[in-house]
């Protein structure tokens, strides 16, 4: 490959300025990334959620007989193969 | 069979393995990395596993994580759906790091720790309810662990029978009495995950005036123990603080700033989350004993190193035995995983019943003089007994000693492996090792070490306190004011010969001289530092505090007689204040 084929177009130098200013700011663009994603994935199903008034941290307050212990989720005969998955 | 266990990527990272089930090993990373609570894979801690072993990363057959980080990525979008939109600050900090690291658990370990094989995932909870059973004298027992949260857990109770154990019943988040204490903690302005146990050691110089507050408009508490949490008053499940205006709004104060005077409001508030807590936790333990039947209770989690609250399960708790896991927070998660996959999966009998909290390392001889003689440093090598009495007689004529001997403590307490000594008898101690030494607040007490044989003539209690997680009375005639906290409680240690041979050999010859059986024993190191871990460490710590005596073994070194230290560095700035 001759050194004409890595003489950077336009395209190549505004690319390069870009990569320049995401090390220096790849923070901020990161943030911005997530909040895109938290604000157009989350964002729906949260209002969903809302408006549909689900309780899924059950907050909601308990009645007066009501205790707020739950099954354990924790399987009883544990077993290699699901201790081989992160779930 | 060797199995290695690992916790890390929060807080407190460590690691212990066990070797054909038997326990060999057993660190926290921030004693040798030097970086207090660090959460990074535990690369040296592992290390030092494998190297007391004898063993090499390829000899190990299981690497077992703490928990399952799938199913705590699950109740973290669930928790940001559940709050959308406030929860949008915590979500652009959180995620990045997730995608980045904790979702990929295997290969930053694989990375970090060149484990090639497969991982084992034990969930959180059950990590601690592993470390609190498996390492436990007890056959059969109740089980209850406490923590701020696990994956969605935040509270398990279960029982244990043999190698087995089986949770039962759980609380989920965001109802947690961890994170309850932790938000109190956060509102009196110190540090979460961190300095909980200030609040513990302030509560007792308050009156619980807001108990009724608490429990009104914070806490729903049952009559089986379990409580929900009034999330209108709280921000941790959505935000980056742990409470909001309207909590500050409730009590009619505002977050107390850090290193601001602690007024008779703060010290109230100590008092009653700490009262709250103990009532939360005598309810749960009533209830579980009432369901079980059992008369042995083993505790861990976070909440389980509440020593005020343990004092009173012991003298009013139906439990007639209790057991508390020397590193009952998250580091010990790295002991329970490995035992969960040795005992729960791998299906082996128990063989190993904790003893003792000894399991870091140790230095030789050689290592020690090697160190001195790096720092120029004047040493007395004295024979043994002589070292033993020598020490004695330094602490009966009012001198503040750092005491390094033998294998490090697994857990947070200094439990004579890598302590500060001082006679308990004389108040002045107390002020000066806080203030002097310790550099730290003026309120928090210190914990006597005390002859095991000896613990029932000046403490009310009536049995062993190996691990210092026990608060009792001190008896009336006594008088060891540098260790008697405001309302004439203490943090007990209980020393056998058996468990740490120097250290009782020590308080005996102390307690010849002076008739007390009983030290000062605070952790070897300075605020915001992690103990110390080697000679080196042990040897800064000395030279830049105002302690007049160092033990390294055998060797005794005198401050008078030591060069001065050259740092080019502030040493104060390494350490962030907790």
């Amino acid at each position: 490959m001759s050194q004409e084929h890595l003489r950077p177009g336009v395209w190549r130098r505004l690319f390069d300025s870009w990569l320049a200013i995401v090390a220096r700011f790849g923070e901020v663009q990161t943030q911005v990334l997530v909040a895109g994603v938290y604000l157009l994935v989350i964002g729906p199903m949260g209002v969903f959620v809302a408006v549909t008034r689900r309780d899924l941290l059950h907050k909601r307050t308990l009645g007066v007989r009501d205790s707020a212990w739950s099954p354990a989720d924790s399987v009883t005969t544990p077993d290699l193969e699901r201790a081989k998955r992160l779930f | 069979m060797n199995v290695l266990g690992v916790s890390c990527f929060y807080h407190d990272a460590a690691a212990a393995l066990l070797c054909e089930g038997e326990l060999v090993a057993a660190a926290h990373e921030e004693r040798f990395t030097r970086k207090r609570h660090d959460p990074a894979p535990p690369r040296q801690a592992v290390d030092y596993c494998l190297r007391e072993a004898g063993l090499s990363m390829s000899d190990i057959d299981h690497l077992v994580f703490y928990d399952k980080p799938l199913l705590k990525f699950e109740r973290i979008l669930t928790t940001y759906l559940a709050t959308f939109p406030r929860s949008l600050p915590s979500f652009t900090r959180a995620i990045p790091v997730w995608l980045k690291e904790k979702l990929l658990v295997n290969k930053a370990l694989s990375r970090d720790l060149g484990f090639q094989g497969e991982l084992l995932y034990a969930e959180h909870h059950q990590s601690h309810a592993a470390s609190a059973f498996l390492a436990s004298p007890f056959d059969e027992a109740a089980i209850l662990t406490l923590d701020g949260v696990g994956e969605w857990a935040t509270t398990t109770e279960g029982v244990g029978h043999g190698h087995t154990f089986e949770l039962t019943d759980e609380i989920r988040f965001p109802h947690s009495l961890g994170l309850l204490y932790s938000a109190f903690t956060y509102y009196l302005g110190f540090k979460v995950n961190s300095a909980e146990y200030k609040v513990m050691g302030a509560a007792p110089y308050g009156e619980p005036k807001h108990v009724d507050t608490i429990f009104e408009h914070l806490v729903d508490l049952r009559d089986d123990g379990s409580f929900k949490l009034n999330m209108k008053f709280f921000a941790f499940d959505y935000g980056l603080t742990m409470t909001n205006a309207r909590f500050e709004r409730l009590f009619g104060e505002p977050r107390r700033d850090g290193e601001s005077a602690m007024e008779a409001f703060h010290w109230d508030m100590a008092a009653s989350v700490q009262k709250v807590t103990e009532e939360i936790v005598l309810r749960m333990v009533r209830n579980l004993h009432a369901k079980t039947g059992l008369s042995n209770l083993c505790m861990a989690g976070g909440v389980a190193l509440n020593c005020v609250a343990n004092g009173r399960i012991v003298r009013e708790g139906p439990f007639e035995k209790l057991w508390v896991q020397p590193a009952a927070g998250d580091a010990g998660g790295a002991l329970g995983a490995a035992l969960f996959a040795w005992h729960q999966i791998l299906g082996n009998e128990r063989q190993h019943r904790m003893e003792h909290a000894y399991w870091g390392p140790a230095y030789s001889a050689d290592e020690i003089q090697t160190t001195l003689d790096a720092y120029g440093a004047k040493a007395h090598t004295l024979p043994h007994g002589e070292m033993i009495e020598r020490t004695a007689a330094l602490l009966e004529a009012q001198k503040v000693v750092g005491w390094f001997q033998g294998r490090m403590e697994w857990g947070p307490r200094s439990l004579g492996s890598r302590s500060i000594l001082a006679d308990p008898r004389n108040e002045e101690n107390w002020k000066r090792v806080n203030l002097k030494i310790k550099f730290r607040e003026s309120f928090r007490p210190f914990a006597p070490a005390c002859l095991a044989e000896k613990a029932s003539e000046w403490f009310e209690i009536d049995r062993e306190s190996p691990y210092m997680l026990l608060v009792c009375q001190v008896r009336a005639d006594r008088k060891i004011p540098a260790v008697t906290h405001v309302d004439g409680s203490a943090r007990l240690q209980t020393v056998t010969r058996a468990s740490h041979e120097e250290f009782h050999d020590l308080i005996r010859a102390f307690d010849e001289r002076t008739g007390c059986p009983i030290v000062i024993n605070t952790s070897f190191n300075v605020r915001g530092e992690p103990i110390v871990c080697s000679p080196e460490d042990a040897y800064l710590c000395f030279m830049r505090t105002d302690m007049d005596v160092l033990v390294l073994g055998d060797h005794v070194l005198y401050k008078e007689e030591q060069p001065e230290l050259e740092e080019d560095f502030d040493w104060r700035e390494r350490y962030a204040l907790d």
